[in-house]
């Protein structure tokens, strides 16, 4: 019996030996592969980072949305910024045709009336509000008109990349978003409230503080991370809601709005519109 | 006392998966000690399909086979230390010499050390490979292959030696050397089985002959006789292309 097992081990170790071939893959493939696999990861590194992504945009807001997210992937170093097609100027069709043959890796469409809509929501937002109306008990559902931007992705990027994509696009864009929202709601408010005397601030701002106090986090801190009152808000939807009327109460200038709000607004953003 | 028979056959049958016809189809017949007996018959008759039914390569379909005595189907271990086997294909390992392919084949049949050696040693001698014996088997010629493939079935000295179309494809230098050895080895006392379709040869070396076609025997016995019971044939040739008929074969 061990004759024949080491007879067998004695055979085929001679023909493992002898076969070339059947050697060289077992070794030399696993090393080639190795090697071509880092030879096409690094040129797939350098692509990207000396490039940047290939995004191609396409505007058809026309308006402050589309042209605040325009500028700032335009001037973002990871991408590589393109609003026409082989000469052409991109449409919603032509985007989707060029990420489907791989021309670009992103394309990021605005709808038409983007902007529109959102001012719609906050003045409604901002009215409601100022007239003292309790819109915590308004549900974020039954605000009109969502803006929908569409992301489009080629189908061949890896997962991983897509995710850190259109998650980075997704915080770029409720950036924008709020600053517009913003915008929207400083002219409102200027609208609403046309001259205040100037000494009306000492009060409100008394007001502010002791109404306010319990759910204010220091400003320093709400203006350095938003993504913290992110995920505080989203896991409470109407907690900004509450919150608005003592808010809009406490501000006493366009100015003082802004500074007040800027912490707040990507919630806003996220929990009614997106 | 007459001579026993070493290998019964009785009503063997083989069909294969998916096959129409019987590729063996109820054949009988036994073999004496010490024959040379040929199995001979045209291209697809049975033949390669018999001698792997009676060396215990695969079963049959139906149909019993006794080797000296023993039933193939019960005890096969028992019998297959006293059978040698030489296929039809060259069955070496190309990448190997002679020695290592004969070693190897050789330790499979429990051979080893001096025993081994020697064997090995008088064989490759004996059919003029001693030279060559280190040499990988894939830089051999046709004859010298099947020389060696010869020496793998014949190393451990079995008292049954099956061989399939042992001398086919090879020149004439190497069959008649083939043959002399074979010759040697039935002189020594080993009974040989053999197939072939190359009737000249079979009519000098067999002492007894079976004319097998379409899985079915047309004919026994010693190539004297199958002359003879032909009219008008000289040779087993004759006798061969007149039974079997001159359709070509698949
Ligand atoms: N493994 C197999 N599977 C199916 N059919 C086979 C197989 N081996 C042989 N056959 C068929 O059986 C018949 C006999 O073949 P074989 O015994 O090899 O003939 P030969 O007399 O030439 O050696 C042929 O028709 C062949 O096609
Ligand atoms: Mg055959």
């Amino acid at each position: 019996m061990m004759i024949k097992l080491w007879a067998t081990v004695k055979k085929e170790t001679l023909l493992l030996v002898r076969d070339k071939v059947g050697l060289s893959i077992l070794f030399l493939m696993p090393m080639a592969l190795i090697l071509v696999m880092t030879l096409i990861q690094d040129s797939a590194f350098k692509t990207m980072n000396e490039k940047g992504i290939p995004i191609v945009f396409v505007n058809n807001d026309h308006d402050s949305l589309g042209i605040m997210i325009e500028q700032g992937l335009r001037n973002n170093d990871l991408c590589d910024f393109k609003d026409s097609i082989d000469g052409k100027p991109a449409t919603t069709e032509l985007a989707m045709k060029a990420v489907g043959e791989g021309k670009f890796l992103v394309g990021v469409i605005i709808p038409a009336g983007a902007t529109a809509a959102i001012r719609k929501n906050v003045t409604k937002l901002v009215s409601e509000t100022l007239n003292g109306e309790d819109t915590a008990t308004e549900k974020p559902a039954q605000l009109p008109d969502s803006v929908e931007i569409s992301i489009i992705i080629d189908p061949v990027a890896k997962k991983s990349f897509l995710i850190s994509v259109t998650s980075n696009l997704r915080e770029f864009i409720s950036e924008v978003k709020t600053k517009i929202m913003f915008q929207t709601f400083s002219d409102q408010v200027a609208e609403v409230i046309p001259d205040k005397p100037i000494h009306q601030k000492t009060h409100i701002k008394d007001h502010r503080s002791s109404a306010i106090q319990k759910f204010m986090l220091p400003k320093p801190l709400i203006k350095s991370c938003p993504m913290l009152c992110n995920t505080m808000f989203r896991h409470g939807p109407s907690l900004p809601c509450s919150l608005l009327p003592y808010r809009c109460r406490a501000a006493s200038s366009k100015k003082k709005m802004k500074a007040v709000y800027s912490g707040y607004t990507p919630c806003l953003l996220h929990i009614y519109y997106w | 006392m007459s001579n026993p028979a070493i290998i019964e056959i009785r009503n063997l049958t083989k069909t294969f998966k998916g096959a129409n016809e019987p590729a063996v189809d109820g054949i009988s017949f036994s073999i004496k000690r010490n024959e040379i007996f040929g199995l001979l018959g045209p291209n697809g008759a049975g033949k390669t399909t018999t001698i792997s039914i009676l060396c215990g390569l695969f079963p049959p379909t139906g149909g019993k086979v006794f080797i000296d005595g023993k039933d193939l189907h019960t005890e096969m271990l028992a019998i297959k230390n006293m059978i040698g086997v030489v296929p039809q294909d060259i069955a070496l390992y190309p990448t190997l010499s002679a020695r290592e392919n004969l070693a190897f084949y050789g330790s499979m049949y429990g051979l080893h050390g001096k025993e081994l050696k020697n064997n090995m040693d008088i064989w490759l001698e004996k059919l003029g490979l001693t030279d060559a014996s280190k040499r990988q088997v894939s830089t051999y010629s046709g004859g010298m292959k099947r020389r060696v493939n010869l020496i793998a079935g014949v190393l451990h000295k079995p008292s049954i030696l099956f061989l399939d179309e042992p001398t086919v494809g090879v020149d004439v230098q190497s069959r008649n050397v083939i043959i002399e050895c074979l010759k040697e080895i039935n002189a020594a006392g080993t009974t040989i089985i053999y197939t072939s379709h190359h009737m000249e040869e079979a009519q000098n070396f067999c002492t007894r002959v079976s004319i097998i076609d379409r899985g079915k025997i047309i004919t026994e016995g010693t190539p004297g006789e199958l002359i003879r019971n032909n009219a008008g044939s000289t040779n087993l040739e004759n006798v061969f292309l007149n039974l079997t008929n001159r359709k070509l074969r698949d």
